[in-house]
């Protein structure tokens, strides 16, 4: 009995989370009565069958109010919310240059998200849009064993490939080659160069998503002299009717169409015009048994379709073990396809299409610190006026508010205020996107704005932007005493308050002093790329390709146009210096068996070294005196002698063959660039063209009159192959359109960097206006108590320039160590002196001084009369 | 005149059942009892509340109690309005059943 007793009188709280849900739901007035009862039903089934059904109990309640807690709180909070849109417009409309800064701040610094974020959506959406996307990867193969030179990929694969792995590696599915050609097309008497021709298996069709408007997509592609054609390439050759089933002249030959396909899309990895059937190629190659060699590899795309769940590495694995015996040399790597366009990586890929993930880092780093500064901005100036709103704190404070209904308030000011900037910004983003495209080399398009993920980076912004600016504003004004703030009492956190304004200041400063430095380093170190010796000659040269008859009759075009006096000379044909593609590992006297270099081999004519003007360090050039040269001549860079370690190289042997170097090298030259400036130079070997493989060409011209030339040339030219186009390009264009990423890269970063300096001034300026207003009453006293001018403007600026100069200071290593960064991409780059810096800190000092020169001058002058009778 | 719905029935009659001990809890207990079924406390709030408006009830605060935490009841009685709209009920209902052969046989 007793037992029951206690147990009776015992209590026990329910979780106080409940009381919490409970007492925001219930009416105030009736709030104690319901939460009573609830606590004593608590009580009755903690008595009847214990703690942990009570508990159970609560939480089913606590789970089943959430509808109603969330309305109910929904709807106590809009009930204030009128009179915050009342009181933030008003304040937008007392306060113009405070609300111009602000909403011109912010909404650039919106335009440039905006914008990246559009740009970062469609550089990720690469190639996903194919059905199995996930399941395709490309094959790409790596040297093994190479002296230091680890990991380079390379995209050039061995036609067996696609069917010895599709036969011997179950986890394949399905594989194709796609091999890109230049050819000429022949249509009715026209000649058209297209480049956009690959060769492809039939399961090319199946593996990716390209769907075929007509033909049959089972057999478009089985025959050989099939050919597909795009959209366009329909309309550009078959205007007038169908044209599946008519026939195109391709180098000669007559493919028949099987089908047409879709545009692909632009945002492809690979882009093409035509699909033509693989098995053309053998048909049509000089040596189809190079086809089926694995130790031969003509640069054929390769791709693959796995099965469904399966993992990569162990595919990869699967595909080295097996074919371990028949690749000596090398090992093949897949790379997801949708990898491809950010992290390609391979050689001598097709760089129009691959971009670089740091590109996007990059881009999404700079726009997160434009809205930062745009956001400080607003930090900075609400706070330094606080004290004008302290007042309407008090009020608000005394009519009941609570700290979290003031912080709320502020806050929603703050997001008002990003919604208006983020409008203008929709906007701006129409009219700029054009300008942005020409900047990035892409067509986003303006209406892909409100598709998909972006509505949600969009709200991402406006909220985020909205609550980092309203942040410490509503923290700082919530936390004044409505007693102190009524009776005009503003001592209390305004130390604290200009330590937060003053690093601001130095923050946004230190970032624009540092897109100044890095922009300014940057434009150097392109200037540097594109006026380096090259080690070749390269102005005023005109190069090309030749195809078909013109191969043969080059030798006699020569001889005809040499005569002309505005040719200097003629070179040809032959691989040019940036042509240096073909790759070996030769042999040389003296070799380790193991010892293994991987080089570049130029095949290139008698004049090669004197045309492009290369040095010959030791040794004799190339000659036709020696009839053996042709045969066994060879010309090592000197790189490529300190990587074989011979030591009087000249007369040793060297040649290809692994096991007896036929050759012998008759010369060291001195090193020159014949791949990207971003690498070393390599081992290069040179020899004398033993085979009409080569169909490049290269004509100096007289630097006068070089337009006639190049018009007689074209003239000529028809007349020795009136079925082939003259193609030309200058070498020195050629050259520098490697470099147009990094060109790209320098003007973002010039754009950038304006728009950030101008948003800081825009907050600086704010500030000055501020702060001297302020300190009218002072500057009026100390004028009468005998300063000069000179001396008021000292003592205004003094605080907000030792600010800059601290955010200079800072910025110096940041700056000093990204930019050493980056460099580390180029095998040639500056070393980074202190002009940039000296030329930055100057730059952001005197726009700083310009900036809040007009208002002090404006405070220093002005009338003392007027500000101390200021009241 | 406007009806009172099933529950505002209820709820009217227990308080009158109840009569000086007619809370929240108790008004709960009884109801579920008497229909047995699972009767929330929301569910009589709600109810009581409109009787409240309504003008068919009144309401006042009694002293706390330790197993309520320490708050206090909020005890409920009839107004005469509330009589009279029992009386209401009860005739009409009544007056359907009148002649109609009694169900549970």
């Amino acid at each position: 009995m007793k037992t029951i007793l206690e147990n009776s009188n015992k209590t026990k709280s329910p979780p106080k989370i409940a009381r919490c849900i409970l007492s925001r739901i219930s009416r105030y007035a009736y709030r104690d009565n319901i939460s009573g009862d609830f606590e004593e039903l608590y009580n009755e089934i903690y008595r009847e069958s214990g703690l942990v059904s009570a508990y159970i109990w609560c939480l089913k309640h606590i789970v089943r109010s959430f509808p109603v807690f969330i309305i109910t709180s929904f709807r106590r909070s809009t009930a204030m919310l009128s009179n915050y849109f009342k009181i933030a417009f008003r304040n937008v409309k007392r306060n113009k240059a405070f609300s111009f800064i602000n909403i011109t701040g912010l909404s650039v610094g919106m335009t440039c998200s905006i914008l990246i974020i559009l740009y970062i959506n469609y550089e990720l959406s690469f190639d996903k849009y194919h059905k199995k996307a996930d399941d395709i990867y490309r094959v790409v193969l790596t040297w093994t064993g190479e002296k230091g030179r680890g990991g380079e990929l390379y995209n050039v694969m061995p036609g067996i490939f696609q069917s010895a792995v599709t036969r011997e590696i179950p986890e394949v599915l399905l594989a194709t080659r796609a091999k890109t050609h230049e050819v000429i097309i022949n249509h009715s008497g026209n000649l058209f160069k297209e480049t956009g021709i690959r060769y492809v298996d039939p399961d090319f069709l199946e593996i990716f998503s390209f769907p075929l408007i007509s033909g049959n997509a089972e057999t478009a592609l089985n025959e050989p002299y099939s050919l597909i054609l795009t959209e366009d390439m329909a309309k550009k050759y078959f205007s007038d009717g169908d044209p599946l089933g008519k026939v195109l002249n391709i180098d000669k030959n007559d493919y028949k169409i099987t089908g047409i396909i879709k545009n692909v899309p632009e945002n492809s990895h690979f882009t093409f015009d035509f699909l033509a059937s693989f098995t053309t190629m053998f048909n049509i190659y000089p040596d189809p048994a190079f086809i089926h060699k694995w130790d031969s590899s003509l640069s054929w795309n390769m791709y693959i379709l796995a099965s469904m769940n399966t993992i990569k590495e162990e595919i990869e694995n699967n595909i080295n073990r097996t074919f371990d015996e028949q690749t000596q040399d090398y090992e093949f790597r897949l790379q997801p396809l949708t990898d491809i366009h950010m992290y390609s990586k391979v050689k001598y890929d097709d760089y129009s299409n691959i971009s670089d993930i740091r590109y996007v880092y990059m881009l999404t780093s700079i726009a997160v610190l434009i809205i930062l500064i745009a956001c400080f901005n607003y930090i900075s100036l609400s706070t330094a006026r606080s004290i004008k709103r302290a007042r309407e704190v008090g009020i608000r404070k005394v009519s009941g508010a609570h700290r979290f209904n003031l912080i709320r308030q502020y806050i929603i000011e703050s997001v008002i205020m990003a919604i208006f900037a983020f409008t203008i910004s929709i906007f701006l983003t129409y009219f700029l996107l054009d300008f942005f495209n020409d900047l990035t080399s892409r067509n986003l398009e303006f209406k892909s704005i409100f598709r998909g993920n972006m509505i949600y980076g969009l709200f991402g912004i406006i909220i985020l932007s909205g609550f980092i600016s309203g942040s410490y504003p509503a923290l700082f004004l919530s936390s004044f005493k409505p007693v102190n703030v009524i009776r005009g009492i503003m001592k209390s956190g305004s130390n604290r308050n200009s330590l937060i304004r003053s690093s601001i200041v130095v923050f946004q400063f230190m970032i624009s002093t540092i897109l100044i430095i890095s922009s300014l380093i940057v434009f150097d170190q392109l200037d540097f790329i594109r006026n380096r010796d090259l080690g070749f000659k390269k102005d005023y040269i005109i190069c090309g390709n030749v195809q078909g008859i013109m191969k043969d009759r080059f030798r006699l075009f020569k001889e005809a146009i040499v005569e002309n006096p505005g040719i200097k000379e003629v070179y040809g044909l032959g691989v040019l210096p940036n042509g240096m593609h073909w790759n070996s590992f030769p042999n040389w006297e003296g070799k380790e068996s193991d010892d293994k270099v991987y080089f570049a081999l130029g095949m290139v004519e008698y004049n090669f070294i004197d045309f492009f003007k290369i040095e010959i360090m030791e040794g004799r050039n190339f000659s036709q005196e020696f009839v053996s040269d042709l045969k066994e001549a060879w010309i090592l860079n000197e790189t490529a002698v300190n990587a074989i370690g011979l030591e009087e190289p000249i007369g040793k042997k060297f040649g290809l063959s692994q096991n007896e170097p036929s050759g012998k090298i008759i010369a060291i030259i001195k090193d020159f660039n014949f791949s990207s400036v971003h690498k070393n130079v390599e081992p290069l070997a040179l020899c004398l063209k033993r085979r009409d493989w080569f169909n490049s060409y290269a004509i100096k011209l007289n630097s006068e009159n070089s337009a006639n030339t190049i018009n007689y040339l074209k003239e000529k030219f028809e007349e020795f192959a009136p079925d082939y186009p003259f193609d030309y390009f200058f070498l020195d264009e050629s050259l520098d359109s490697m470099y147009r990423a990094e060109q790209k890269l320098g003007e973002i970063f010039n754009i950038f960097t304006f728009i950030a300096v101008f948003i800081s001034c825009l907050g600086l300026f704010g500030l000055i206006s501020y702060t001297s207003e302020q300190k009218t009453k002072e500057v009026g006293i100390r004028k009468v108590l005998g300063s000069s001018v000179g001396q008021i403007i000292y003592i205004l600026s003094k605080e907000l320039i030792l600010w800059i100069i601290y955010a200079i200071a800072i910025a110096f290593p940041i700056a000093y160590f990204s930019m050493s960064a980056w460099l580390n991409n180029f095998a040639y780059r500056i070393s980074i002196g202190f002009i940039p810096f000296v030329i930055a800190s100057g730059l952001t000092l005197i726009i700083a001084i310009l900036t809040i020169s007009i208002q002090i001058t404006k405070t220093a002058l002005s009338n003392t009369v007027d500000t101390l009778r200021f009241e | 005149m406007k009806y009172l719905s099933r529950p505002e029935e209820m709820v009217l009659l227990t308080i009158h059942r109840l009569d000086e001990e007619a809370y929240g809890m108790n008004i709960r207990n009884q109801v579920s009892e008497l229909t047995g079924k699972y009767w929330s406390i929301g569910s009589i709030y709600v109810p009581l509340d409109r009787l409240e408006q309504k003008g068919f009830v009144q309401s006042h605060l009694a002293n706390p109690t330790p197993e309520r935490g320490g708050k206090s009841k909020r005890y409920y009685k009839l107004t005469e309005a509330g009589m009279k709209e029992l009386k209401e009920i009860k005739k009409i209902y009544s007056a359907f059943w009148e002649g109609l052969p009694d169900l549970s046989i």
